[in-house]
Parts: C-alpha cells; structure tokens; sequence
C-alpha cells in the first residue's frame, strides 16, 4: 500500500502530469469565481479531451479542476454577496459583511488557507477511509438521511439571530416552496401551473442569487457608495486572516471532518454541506453576536467544509460507482470512459490510480491556494470601486449566470421573484438564510420521509439506533442553544447580513 | 421601328442575363454537390435532462464518434434542455426548431410512455418527426441477499415480503418491475423516490429494500460484479424485441434469461394476456432505446446522410470497441425506419393495456 502510494505520487510529480494539474487548477479557478459556471460545465468542457489521455492524466486535470472550484467560488460570494457555486452561499453569511467592513483582504485569507486545510484534510480522510469505506457508506439509510435533514432544519434557530419566529415562518416558506414540482412517489406535479418549467422544481442558483444578491445590491446603489465602507489596506488583511484560520485551526478540523462526512453519504446532496457547517461554527462558537456581522470564524467554517467535501464524495464514486452529486455523476462517467471500474477493484489492482486521486486532490488544493493568495490584494480593491461603476457588472452577472442554470427565462423570473421577496424581508427585518435552508433541506426531507415510512412500512424505523442518535443530537444542539440564551448570551445579528436596517 | 430594335436589343440582354445566371446557378450547384451540406456546419443535439444522466452520457458518447461519419464532418454541440420529463425539449424539436437538420434530439425510453399516456405537455407527434437512429437498451431485474433467493422457483416463496425500490412513479423501469410480479402474480410493494437506480442499488445492499432493476448496460458495470459476490440475485433481463416481434436477449446479457423464459420456466407455460402485452410494449420502448429524432419537414437527403453516417458508426469495430469500454457492451443500433414501426405499435397499444401503465 506505501509503494502504491509513493509510486502515485512519483507519477504526479512527473512535469507534464504537474503541467496537467496546473492546467486543471487554473481552469478551476476562473470556473468557480464566474457565478453560474462551475464544476459541473468545466468538466463537460473538459471532458472531450481527456479521452485521448492515459487515465492518470485526465484524472489529474479533472480532480485538479473540481478541487479548486469551491476556493474561488468565494469570490463573488465576499464581494457580491453573489455565490460562485452553490457551494458558496454560507461564505456569504459573514464574508460579505467583512467586505462591507473593509476586511475583505482578511476574509479571502482565512477562505484560501481554510479551503487548503479543509481539501488536505478531505485527501487525507480519503485515504484514511480506504480500508472501511463499505461500512461507512452502508450505515446511513433513508431514516438516517431524513434525520440529518431534520437537524439541517434546527439550525433555523441559530440562523434566525434575534427573529426566531420570523426565522421559522421563512424557513417554512422555504420548504413549502421547494415542493414545486413532479413528486416522484406519485407522478403528481405539485403546483406546476401548467408550466413545463416547473416540473423540475425550482432551480436553486438563480433563487440564491435572487435572495442575496440582489437586495445588497439594491441597496448599495440607493446608498450610493462603494462596497467597503471604510478604506482599508487589502494586503495586511490578507495575513490578518491566514492567521485567523490558524487561531481556529480546531474549528477547521471540526468542519473538515462534517464536510468529509456528509460529502460520503450518497443523497445528501452538495448543497447542504456549507449550510451544516455555519450552522455548526455559530452554534459552538463563543462568543457569537457577531455573526451576520462580519465574524472571520462564519467564512472558516463553511469553507474548510466545502473543501474537505470533494474528497468524501469520491468514496462512494469510487466504492460504489454511485455518486452523489451531479458533478460526480459526471466525473463517474469520464471514469467509465477511461476504463476505470469504480468498486472494489479501485481497492486492490488499481490502487495506485485511487492514490493518484488522492494526491491530485491534496496538490490542487495546495496549488490553488498558492495561485489565490496573491491575486487577493487586487481582488479586495474591487470593495472600494464606486457602485455606480460597479453595479452593471454585477446585475449582468447575475442575470448572465441565473440565465445559465437552465437557459430558461423562468430562471430570470426565479431570480427577480426571489429578489424583490428578499428585498422586502431585508427591509422589514426578517432573516433570509432561513428561506434558504428551507430550499436547500426540503427536497431532503420530503423524500427520505416518504421512502422511510414506505421502505419500512409504517414508523418503526424511528426505532433506529441512528435515527435515535441524531435526534438526541438535535435536541440537544436546540436546548443548547436555549439555555445559553437564558445565560445573556447574545444572539448573533443574522437579519442585519451586511446591511443597515 | 425604333420601338422594335430597342425591344429586340432588351430581349438579348435577357438572355445573356438569364444564360449568366443559369450558368452560376449551376456552378453553384456544382460547387454545392462538391462540397457536402455538412461541412463547417454544427449540428445541436438537445438532451431533455441534467448532464450526468444515461441519456445524456449515451448523446456525449455517440456524438464523439458520430461526427466523423457524417459526409462533411460537422461539429456536434451537445446541449441539456431539461424539463417536463422531455416534454420541452421535443415540444421544441416539434413546434420550434430549425428544419435543416442542424437541430436534433435525443429521447429515453420514458418519454414514448409519457407521450402514449398524454402527460401534460406531451403534445408532439413522434410519428411526424424523423427517427434517425436508435440504440436498444433493456432492463435488468434483481434481488438482495435479505431475500434470501437461491434459484428462480424461490420467488414463489417471497410473495407479500417484495419490497421493490424505484425512481419514480411512471419511469419505464419502474412500470416493467411492477408489471412482472403482476405477471407472476407475486405480492409486492414498490418505494418510489430514490434519485437514481444507482441509489436504488445502494438501497439494497443496505438492506432497505430487496428488489430492484436498472439499465441493461450497467449490468456488466455494476450489477454482475455484485452477482459473483453473492450480493444479489439477478432475476431476469426483459429482453428486446426482434424484427419478428419475438423477445430476445439483449447482446450485453447473453447468458441471462428474459421475462418470457423465467415465466415459462416458472409455469411451464407461455406467458400471455394483458399483463403480459403491456410487458411487451416496455420492452418494445426498450428496444427503441436511446433515440435520435429530426425535427419535422427536414430534407430526406439529410436524414439519408445522418443515418448512413450513424450506419458506418456502428460498423466500426473502433467505436464498439469504445462503447465496450464506455457503455459497458456492444452497441447495436436500429436505424430509422425499422424502429419506427415498433414505434407505431406501442401507439397504438390499445386501452386497457395503457391503462395499466398509469
């Protein structure tokens, strides 16, 4: 196994597989900091010249795009409030804040030195879970999975701040509305309104975009300013918040560990998994009224999360051949291609093509950091730029990458629907993430409760010692909370998300 | 006088004119004869679903190959239009799209059966567009270990303890499941939901449910390596149908038995009945597969030239070669109008079979 994993990591550091690496890296980058590309079009891009390639090769160029898509993706998300990829929207939580404070350079240093930690780790628990991965992947079921989304909903308590009940109503809103759509346990379309659109559910991205975006930008423009209030030097920023990640390095290792681990469960879904870990970071963090405001711990979280995600989710890809996101069904497939058998076999005769993956995922996220780290200075000027110069840019953007999702102009009446919405909740004081997560989890919820209550006919999977264990746990993250605020401590101000009320 | 000269000297230079012209036009033609109506064009294929799904993996793959087959070489773009369960890409491809053979679509098996059922939004003609070419497919059926089968006559002994896991109501797999334990007259309950039959799988070996099937290429992929471990019990492939109309194996499941044998191997008898025509109008679905469809009103030269370029394609030992290692088996393709026929027939599936699809 040792020789196996030198020989791959011999292979990587041959110059042209490092080349291919670069390549990949590169391509990554610019993929995640464009909102509404992603992983997902930059392997399809890719896709049609790995063929000619030796597998390691293209698995290189392939792990080393996907890798670094969830670093640069923060981007637009600290400066816009405008997620890069979906995996993005819990960095806007308190990254975007930051901005507003002028801490941008800050903000990018603890992302890229978190996402580097938490894309090593996520190697690392790859090749740590070799050996045990079938048990791992086979000991969460349906109940389980339906928990978990259960514990994804208790969290609207730490996301609604100082607006519980206002939080709960939009958590709702958010899962009422995410049943839009065809229900697969029946066929029956769900308020659809005879509109082909809507048979797949609203799309996430545009909705994202709509809550976020464009309510900070309507109000940028109506203040008339730049987005950083108060000028500040970007380079010392940057180092302030490399040090930041190292302060809370045991916060890193927490969420790299949540992120591997919801990244191995097939159905869970990638969207969830920056959601868990800010939800994590506020509710263990002390002390916690700053969060919404502009807190470096809310953007080190998520981040070293949705890193550490990609190399969890290659377990079950590699394991299983069942992947469980749509940018491993397409990496799955250009496995497939190059002759890769995913299952056991990965395991045994082809382990050092498994240990090239792993080795891939470590270097990009190391060389993606080294490629960010210096572009951030110029990156956190763009804070200082006039709205006014800068506004078109970001409306097109945002109607360019909604646009994107399904080439649909549904997309452009998701984005602005959602947007004038969230202008209103913004104006009365209402918190949005909880209208997020409610998007996020629904779907979740909905379906592994109905393949529990059917798969065990009845609720006696409730008697599961998973399924017991997570709702202690939930229980437990809700009291928590609870007797903490009896104690004066301060709720985080979540509803002020970078704004002024 | 005057008037006449000036009349016979306009009717000269109409024909010089008219002889230039005719004689560009038909260099023209000849240039345009030369050079094929493919070359520097970019034919758009349109995928009715997400990226990363069957359908979608067999147009990226098939498109790769294609291209150089066709007189011309055209680029291919591939493009996702997903919604209404295909409904909005061939609503498209009917109503919309451009009739110069640049703009075609890929369909799935389910989207005949959601056609033949009138879903909302299904309001195409399948039969006045053109079918260039298909690639047949099958479906699989198999146990888990929870259910303890050890040979085909075991399953008379699991009646009322079949949970069977699928995607979603109405998917053409899900329907053929359900239709063979009516068939067998087994007791069963199906869970709907799972995101793909690939979760389905993972489902049983976990023990939540205890049957379930999937796409005939992933067998040698996923399926039989499962089978050698014991993992799994694989009941039947539902087979393709032949020119005849008889139902056959499928060329990537040589050695394993259809519907029809396990049933008569099971009975004693030949399956019959409308149970038994509903199977067979899946399986005739089935057969058609992946297919390529042209817009209505597209020139038949065109249609001519995609189909002889698809025939060659397969043809190539290079490209079954690939599909081995990509698809998972040989793929086998029906050209236009044979498939088109089987077509015919399920729409014309008569009530109380279509009746039992829904």
């Amino acid at each position: 196994m040792l020789e196996s994993l030198l020989t791959a990591l011999g292979v990587i550091f041959s110059p042209y597989h490092l080349l291919l690496l670069l390549l990949g890296v590169f391509l990554g980058i610019l993929l995640g900091a464009v909102p509404g590309l992603g992983g997902i079009v930059g392997l399809t891009v890719v896709l049609p010249f790995v063929f000619e390639m030796s597998p390691s090769e293209a698995m290189v160029l392939l792990v080393g795009l996907v890798a670094v898509v969830t670093s640069s993706d923060s981007i637009p998300a600290v400066l816009f409030a405008v997620p890069g990829t979906a995996a993005a929207q819990a960095t806007i939580m308190d990254g975007h804040p930051m901005a507003k404070k002028g801490e941008a350079g800050r903000a990018f240093g603890a992302i890229y030195s978190a996402s580097m930690m938490g894309g090593v780790f996520g190697g690392i628990a790859l090749l740590l879970a070799i050996p045990i991965m079938r048990p791992l992947v086979l000991s969460v079921g349906s109940p389980e999975l339906f928990m978990l989304g259960l514990l994804g909903i208790s969290m609207v308590g730490v996301l609604s701040g100082r607006a519980p009940l206002e939080g709960l109503v939009a958590g709702m809103a958010g899962v009422l509305v995410s049943m839009v759509g065809m229900d697969p346990q029946t066929g029956i379309l769900r308020w659809t309104f005879g509109a082909l659109y809507l048979w797949e559910g609203l799309p996430l991205v545009p909705a994202v975009m709509g809550v976020f975006g464009i309510p900070e930008i309507v109000e940028m423009v109506i203040r008339r300013k730049s987005i950083a209030d108060v000028p500040r030097h970007a380079i010392r920023g940057v180092l302030t918040g490399i040090g930041d990640t190292f302060r809370h390095w045991f916060l890193v290792l927490r969420c790299s560990v949540l992120g591997t681990w919801i990244g191995l469960i097939p159905g869970l879904g990638s969207d969830v998994v920056d959601w868990f870990a800010y939800g994590h970071t506020v509710q263990s963090s002390r002390p916690r009224e700053n969060f919404g405001k502009g807190d470096v711990r809310g953007v080190i979280g998520p981040e070293s999360a949705a890193n550490a995600k990609l190399g969890g989710s290659l377990i079950p890809t590699i394991a299983f051949g069942i992947p469980g996101s749509l940018q491993m069904i397409i990496l799955l497939g250009a496995f497939m291609i190059l002759g890769l058998r995913p299952g056991p076999e990965m395991l045994t005769d082809q382990l050092d093509v498994t240990f090239t993956i792993v080795w891939s995922l470590v270097l990009a996220n190391v060389f993606g950091t080294l490629i960010l780290l210096p572009l951030t200075g110029q990156l956190a000027k763009l804070a200082l730029v006039r709205i006014q110069v800068l506004a078109p840019v970001i409306i097109s953007i945002l109607f360019l990458a909604s646009f994107l999702t399904t080439r649909d102009y549904g997309d452009l009446v998701v984005l602005i629907g959602f947007g004038l919405f969230a202008w209103v909740m913004k104006l009365a004081g209402w918190p949005r993430p909880p209208l997020v997560l409610g998007l996020v989890l629904g779907p979740i919820i909905g379906k592994y409760l109905f393949i529990s209550t059917h798969a065990y006919n009845g609720f006696g999977w409730l008697a599961r010692p998973g399924v017991i264990l997570l709702f202690l746990a939930m229980v437990a993250s809700v009291a928590f909370g609870l007797v903490r605020e009896k104690q004066g401590d301060a709720a985080p101000e979540i509803a002020a998300l970078g704004g002024t009320r | 006088m005057m008037h006449f000269t000036v009349v016979r000297k306009r009717f000269a230079w109409a024909v010089a004119l008219g002889g230039l012209l005719a004689v560009l036009i038909l260099a023209a033609a000849a240039s345009a004869a030369d050079k094929p109506f493919y070359t520097g064009k970019t034919i758009r294929v349109i995928v009715p679903f997400s990226p990363g799904g069957g359908t979608d993996n067999y147009a990226r793959f098939a498109a790769r190959h294609w291209v150089k087959y066709i007189p011309g070489n055209p680029k291919i773009l591939v493009q996702n239009m997903p919604g209404g369960g295909g409904a909005l890409t061939f609503g498209y491809l009917y109503a919309k799209a451009s009739r110069d053979g640049l703009t075609l679509g890929v369909a799935s098996e389910g989207i005949p059966v959601r056609r033949l059922l009138r879903r909302p939004g299904h309001t195409y003609e399948f039969t006045k567009m053109s079918l260039i070419a298909s690639a047949p497919g099958s479906t699989t059926h198999y146990a888990g270990k929870s259910l303890g089968l050890k040979k085909l006559s075991d399953l008379k002994k699991v009646s009322g303890k079949i949970v069977a896991g699928d995607t979603q109501k109405g998917s053409t797999v899900a329907i053929i499941n359900g239709l063979i334990f009516k068939l067998l007259g087994l007791e069963y309950r199906q869970v709907y939901g799972y995101g793909s039959y690939g979760e389905a799988r993972l489902a049983l070996l976990k023990g939540e449910v205890n049957m379930t099937g999937g796409d005939a290429f992933n067998y040698a992929l996923v399926v039989e390596p499962l089978e050698k471990k014991g993992e799994v019990y694989m009941l039947f492939q539902s087979g393709l149908l032949d020119a005849k109309g008889n139902v056959v194996r499928h060329p990537v499941m040589p050695n394993m038995r259809t519907v029809q044998e396990g049933y008569a191997e099971l009975f004693g008898k030949e399956p019959s009945g409308t149970v038994w025509e509903a199977i067979k109008g899946i399986i005739a679905v089935n057969t058609l597969g992946k297919s390529i469809w042209a817009p209505p009103g597209v020139p038949e030269a065109r249609i001519r030239e995609l189909e002889a370029g698809f025939r060659q394609m397969v043809a190539d030992p290079a490209f079954q070669a690939d599909a081995v290692k990509v698809m998972g088996g040989k793929n086998e393709a029906v050209i236009g109008k044979d498939a088109q026929a089987a077509l015919k027939q399920f729409f014309g599936l008569p009530e109380e079979v279509v009746k039992l699809y829904r």
